[in-house]
């Protein structure tokens, strides 16, 4: 294992792993229920004595199978929404599941680059992420339209992506 | 592919709003593309980051509360919380979060704690890490194994230590034996997780669980439980779980030890009695509650979804195939409905008893239909469908009719005229949000809705519409999920709401919540109210039927119907019995009610 007790090595890829799983479920509540079903997986195969040489590709791989397990049974309700296709379920855990060379995201750069964004966008941000508000609350918060919050979030999104990519790349030279 | 386009796409799939046809260009350009692979990693981690800094409240600039960093993984520990399992299912909303750090520690607790648990001591002699086999399968039972494969059981399906059962929902159903013959049964939407290698026991997550034994056994039968142990030395004992932080414990032969942290000494129960375990208020409760389990009178018509009680005692009962007729006297008359083989999805009578509302569901040209019972004709059909049952709502004079239609990405509530089957308006919820369950008013004036916002739980509430525009009147803030039924006292000053575990009981005149019902820790498929309004009847996922005073919310009698869920109530007119149906294979059973004093 890369360092310290297995829930440490889940918390720190916690935010990753819960990421992967909201493209896939789209649905905040059923990312963090199948979250918590993989920790439970995570945290008793790495406690059951096996040496495991990377946690990260090893735990990715155990929330794969979870998020899987969670569209099959989707397919077989179909209560509330229609399941993401299994293709591009594969598609995006092929990516998912694919190692990178290079450094990952790591927050407190992100944190950097959150501290230029201007305060009103920044409440969006909070009003999405902590908040978990849909475009149309956001839009009636801040009186436009649904379609401009999300344009306005996504544009904010890409524009942190952009600044913590810069910030790692210069930090690699330094 | 421009790259305006990949990042419309990749955003779209970071919100969840990829449209079929933009699912299926975003795949084949991740699949063709190293580069896009590259960057969607990229941005799951800047995601990733940004669901770090919510946890930590760190996005909108103000400070934190305390000194804490989301990169501090013991600050973090105390803020990651377990969710409840699905359904059913599911369940929990943002601040569930605080809780995952006590079911990790818990879980570890668990682990680590091998002495003392007795149950699963025999492995198979051919596979020693066999524990147990599963010897009944009705409806859906899966296993997820430790290291996170998920598999479908049928009997003979050999179980191993760490393996997570869990049942499906409507009438799933499983028994699992060890190689000492004690069984667990398990209900519907359970899910039980089997002790680690050298450890032993189960755990139960959420649901009914249901232990017998059949001969004496030298150590005690032991289940786990999220912060507190079970052992039970006896023949019968029943686990049901709704929530993380509650349990109860039922003892039908034998008794119970339920031992917490911080309780060596341990809560006995006897024979006969129960007890209510819930974590976070700190309560212990100790009960006894009458159960009841001999009906006053066994029907017949296990298909049956209505039941009306028809002047000079007789008792009338429909399926969308068959009406039939029982008279005081035990004799029973027949009369056909309509040609289908099977008894179709669900049914429902008008107030008066002279028209029956019907439909078969599963042929994609069924419809719903009236029949005139007196008449014994078709009346007409209306043009529309239901995929489930709690899906519809009739006017008790069977003037309108409301259905609920979904598609791939919203919810269509349709209101229909239901003299003439033509249509009047339609209304859509908006996107994240979901119907669960209609009913109508008695006055035939209202109609409720059960709005559910998926993982924002804050937001649920009952919508009061008008059953002719679909105007929104008015909304009861339920705060809670998942909502599955819902019925108006008779005299429609309260509307009783079904969540599982709890019955939240509302004032609708005053939009006020006038009580909460909790303690019979399951999931609810049917409501009633007696005739004078003094008890509220609930049918639950395991087949009991719980009774409660109205006036205070206590608990009177718990009837045990049937092993799977009752959907079928209906208290005579003198609310001195009430009818039992839809259990699955069983007949209409009758049962005596007892006599409560006017509040």
């Amino acid at each position: 294992m890369d360092d310290g007790t297995p829930i440490k090595e889940l918390l720190r890829y916690q935010g990753e792993f819960l990421a992967y799983l909201m493209a896939i479920t789209r649905d905040y509540s059923a990312a963090e229920e199948v979250f918590q079903n993989a920790a439970v997986v995570i945290i008793e195969g790495a406690t059951a004595g096996e040496p495991i040489r990377n946690f990260r590709a090893w735990a990715k791989e155990i929330v794969r199978r979870q998020a899987l397990y969670y569209l099959r049974k989707q397919g077989q309700q179909a209560k509330h929404r229609r399941p993401l296709d299994l293709d591009l379920f594969e598609a995006i855990s092929d990516a998912f599941l694919e190692e990178d060379d290079g450094p990952g995201v790591e927050v407190q750069a992100l944190r950097r680059c959150l501290d230029k964004v201007p305060a009103p966008q920044r409440r969006m941000l909070a009003m999405r992420y902590e908040g978990r508000a849909s475009f149309e609350q956001i839009a009636e918060t801040v009186g436009t339209t649904a379609g401009a919050v999300q344009r306005a979030l996504s544009r904010l999104r890409k524009a942190l992506h952009d600044c913590v990519r810069t910030a790692l790349r210069t930090e690699e030279r330094a | 592919m421009t790259p305006e386009r990949w990042e419309e796409l990749l955003q779209a799939c970071l919100d969840g709003t990829l449209d079929e046809a933009q699912e299926g260009e975003f795949a084949r350009w991740l699949r063709a593309s190293p580069e896009a692979r590259r960057q969607l990693r990229s941005s799951l981690q800047v995601e990733g980051g940004l669901l770090a800094l919510a946890r930590a409240r760190c996005l909108a600039g103000e400070p934190p509360a305390s000194d804490d960093s989301p990169d501090d993984a013991s600050e973090e520990r105390s803020r990651i919380v377990p969710m409840r399992g699905t359904n059913g299912n599911s369940h929990a909303a943002f601040d569930g979060w605080r809780r995952l750090a006590w079911g990790l520690v818990a879980l570890a607790a668990t682990v680590l704690l091998a002495a003392g648990w007795g149950w699963f001591r025999a492995p198979s002699p051919v596979d020693p890490a066999v524990v147990a086999h599963v010897l009944e399968v009705e409806g859906t039972l899966e296993i997820v194994t430790p290291s996170g494969e998920v598999r479908q059981a049928q009997p003979g399906y050999s179980l191993r230590a760490g393996d997570t059962l869990r049942t499906g929902d409507g009438d799933s159903y499983a028994v699992v034996e060890d190689g000492q013959k004690r069984r667990l049964e398990l209900s519907s939407e359970t899910i039980v997780r089997l002790a680690d290698p050298g450890s032993h026991g189960v755990q139960l997550t959420q649901g009914v669980l249901r232990g017998s034994t059949t001969a004496p056994a030298p150590e005690p039968f032991v289940v786990g439980i999220k912060d507190a142990e079970v052992r039970v030395q006896g023949d019968r004992f029943v686990l049901s779980s709704s929530a993380a932080e509650s349990v109860r414990v039922d003892v039908e032969e034998g008794k119970a030890q339920v031992v917490r942290p911080g309780e060596p000494k341990g809560i006995e129960v006897e024979s006969g009695g129960s007890i209510l375990i819930r974590s976070e208020a700190g309560d212990t409760i100790l009960e006894r509650v009458p159960y009841v389990t001999e009906p006053r009178r066994v029907l017949g018509f296990p298909g049956a979804w209505a039941v009306w009680f028809a002047d000079g005692g007789d008792i009338l009962a429909a399926s969308c195939r068959e009406l039939q007729r029982f008279g005081p006297n035990g004799e029973v008359q027949k009369t056909p409905i309509s040609t289908n083989k099977t008894d179709g999805r669900l049914a429902a009578f008008t107030r008066d008893g002279r028209t029956l509302l019907a439909f078969h569901g599963p042929r994609p040209d069924d419809r719903f239909f009236l029949w005139d019972v007196t008449g014994r004709k078709l009346l007409r059909t209306i043009d529309a469908r239901v995929a489930e049952r709690q899906f519809y709502a009739l006017a008790p004079d069977a003037s309108w009719l409301a259905t609920v239609d979904k598609d791939a990405s919203k919810f269509v509530l349709h209101l229909w005229d239901a003299a003439t089957g033509a249509e009047r308006t339609c209304v859509t919820v908006p996107a994240e949000a979901h119907i669960d369950c209609l009913t109508a008013a008695p006055s035939c004036q209202e109609l409720a809705a059960g709005l559910v916002n998926l993982g924002r739980k804050e937001h649920n509430s009952i919508r009061l519409l008008d059953p002719v525009t679909g105007e929104t009147r008015g909304s009861l803030p339920t705060r809670a999920y998942p909502l599955t039924v819902m019925q108006y006292s008779p005299d429609g000053r309260y509307l009783a709401a079904g969540i599982t575990g709890q019955v939240q009981l509302w004032d609708v005149a005053r939009r006020e919540l006038v009580r909460t019902i909790r303690g019979f820790e399951r999931v609810l498929l049917s409501l009633a109210f007696s005739p004078d309004g003094t008890l509220l009847a609930g049918g639950t996922q395991d087949g009991q039927v719980w009774l409660w005073d109205v006036a205070t919310g206590e608990e009177v009698q718990v009837i045990q119907a049937g092993a799977s869920g009752v959907r079928v109530l209906a208290f005579a007119p003198d609310g001195r019995s009430l009818i039992t149906g839809g259990i699955k294979r069983q007949p209409l059973m009758q049962w005596d009610v007892p006599r409560r004093s006017q509040g």
